[in-house]
């Protein structure tokens, strides 16, 4: 149970490190329109496996005196939210953009969990590719409007390399978090 | 329930967001500061580590590279670089001359002397990920007296300014984005004209220059220090195609970066001059130059 938090907590800090890296001059160009979103990915696998948590710091941050699944639920929301504000500094993004795709993705994965866990692989990838497509559209609409830039096939090239990452991720949580977690 | 106001939340945090975020020449410093701008300066200073991290294979390359670098190439490199140390320093003996001579003629002519700037040294940490975004993080910030404005150039040319600083690390937009502009001249005729980035490394534009001005391939184009923020003098780059459209009353031309956007290691951050004009003629350039 442990290792599961453990292993949640290296996979966040892999992906905020992997978020940022950029590759040599070379293939910076290329890499960045395919760069996988990381941190959707990892926050998809995370809230899958929230209800299922039960060290000692989600239980402190998140579900001490939780009475229901609503307050749980919105706990984790606003948890994300502020996380995003993190991430907005990160990337340089407006403040409460990347709050607003990650509690959205939250809510939905939250409100339809017990729906998703019936998803083969196949429908989970395509819902992968509609939730960073989505996010990715509302963040150029953002970036337009703020900073001024163009529309490009982004939204698209992104949303395709991180739902062909998926699987793998699918099989990690299996191999990692599924085995302590006793699934 | 609640997420949904939450949404609502930051939307209108986004939207205030937009409306005070220092992005672009124009609104710099013009602004009172917000509470968002501190939340922001807070969470910059947190992601350090972040960037550090996802620098350390360069990094560790270049730790490796050191030590097994041999003696013999180490020799020739040190050969090279005194040899470029004596030119360099003949250089300036002749700077000292100009500048004391500059001094006399500009205090015979009734205008202020120029306080010669101190630059500090800075290496480039991070690059953000997105492809649009011409910008690079530095590893100077607040305790090393950064500000917002300060522009940062390499040993070729000018390279961006400093846009939002936390005490450790500073976010530059490059001269390349496409919300910056400069105001620069020509160097051979002192023509004033303003620069614009159109989002490629080796490409700037020039906007609103008369097809009658007298613009060549090949023309250095400098900062004009107008505006109040970039110094005078330093280089943009070189003038690599003009052409004049019967349809169109301006020039259209292109610019070649003189320093190297993508490839800068370390780069040189200069505060900007001090201001010689009635402020609230600078703050009406400041607004022209905002627009790109």
């Amino acid at each position: 149970m442990r290792s599961g938090g453990l292993f949640m907590t290296v996979l966040i800090l892999l992906s905020l490190v992997l978020s940022v890296f950029h590759l040599p001059e070379v293939f910076a160009d290329w890499f960045s329109y395919w760069r996988p979103q990381w941190l959707l990915l990892a926050l998809v696998l995370w809230v899958q496996q929230v209800p299922q948590f039960r060290g000692v710091l989600f239980r402190t941050l998140f579900a001490k005196h939780a009475t229901d699944d609503g307050t749980l639920t919105r706990r984790v929301l606003l948890a994300v939210w502020l996380f995003g504000f993190y991430v907005d500094a990160l990337l340089g993004d407006p403040f409460g953009l990347n709050g607003a795709v990650f509690a959205s993705i939250t809510l939905y994965l939250m409100v339809f969990r017990d729906r998703l866990r019936l998803q083969s692989l196949s429908q989970q990838m395509i819902m992968i590719f509609m939730m960073v497509f989505l996010s990715e559209i509302f963040r150029g609409y953002i970036h337009n409007a703020v900073f001024n830039q163009v529309w490009d096939l982004q939204p698209l090239t992104l949303a395709v390399s991180s739902m062909l990452l998926w699987p793998f991720y699918h099989w990690i949580a299996r191999r990692f978090i599924g085995a302590s977690l006793g699934r | 329930m609640i997420s949904l106001g939450l949404i609502w939340v930051d939307g209108s945090g986004a939207k205030s967001s937009e409306s005070n975020t220092p992005w672009g020449p124009g609104g710099m410093g013009n602004g009172p500061a917000s509470s968002l701008q501190a939340l922001r300066h807070a969470m910059l200073f947190l992601t350090g580590p972040v960037y550090s991290l996802a620098q350390s294979p360069y990094s560790v390359t270049d730790t490796v590279s050191d030590i097994t670098a041999d003696r013999q190439s180490l020799l020739q490199q040190r050969d090279q670089l005194n040899a470029q140390l004596l030119r360099m320093q003949e250089e300036q003996l002749r700077v000292a001359y100009l500048q004391a001579e500059n001094a006399r003629l500009r205090q015979l002519l009734g205008s202020k002397a120029e306080l010669p700037s101190q630059a500090t040294i800075a290496e480039i940490i991070g690059v953000p990920p997105d492809p649009q975004r011409a910008a690079v993080i530095l590893d100077k910030g607040e305790i090393d007296g950064i500000a917002p404005g300060y522009a940062v150039v390499d040993a070729r040319g000018l390279i961006g300014q400093v846009t939002e600083i936390s005490k450790n690390i500073s976010w530059v937009l490059l001269i390349s984005d496409r919300n910056h502009a400069i105001p620069a001249r020509i160097n051979r005729t002192g023509v004033r004209m303003i620069v614009g980035g159109i989002g490629s490394a080796d490409r700037l534009v020039v906007e609103d220059l008369p097809v009658s001005t007298d613009l060549r391939e090949g023309d250095l184009i400098e900062t004009s220090g107008l505006g109040g923020r970039f110094p005078v003098g330093y280089p943009v780059g070189l003038v690599s195609s003009v052409e004049s459209t019967e349809s169109s009353p301006y020039l259209q031309a292109s610019i070649t970066p003189s320093a190297a956007l993508l490839k800068a290691g370390h780069v040189l951050i200069i505060p900007p001059p001090m201001p010689e004009k009635a402020p609230e003629l600078e703050q009406n350039i400041d607004v022209n130059e905002g627009e790109s």
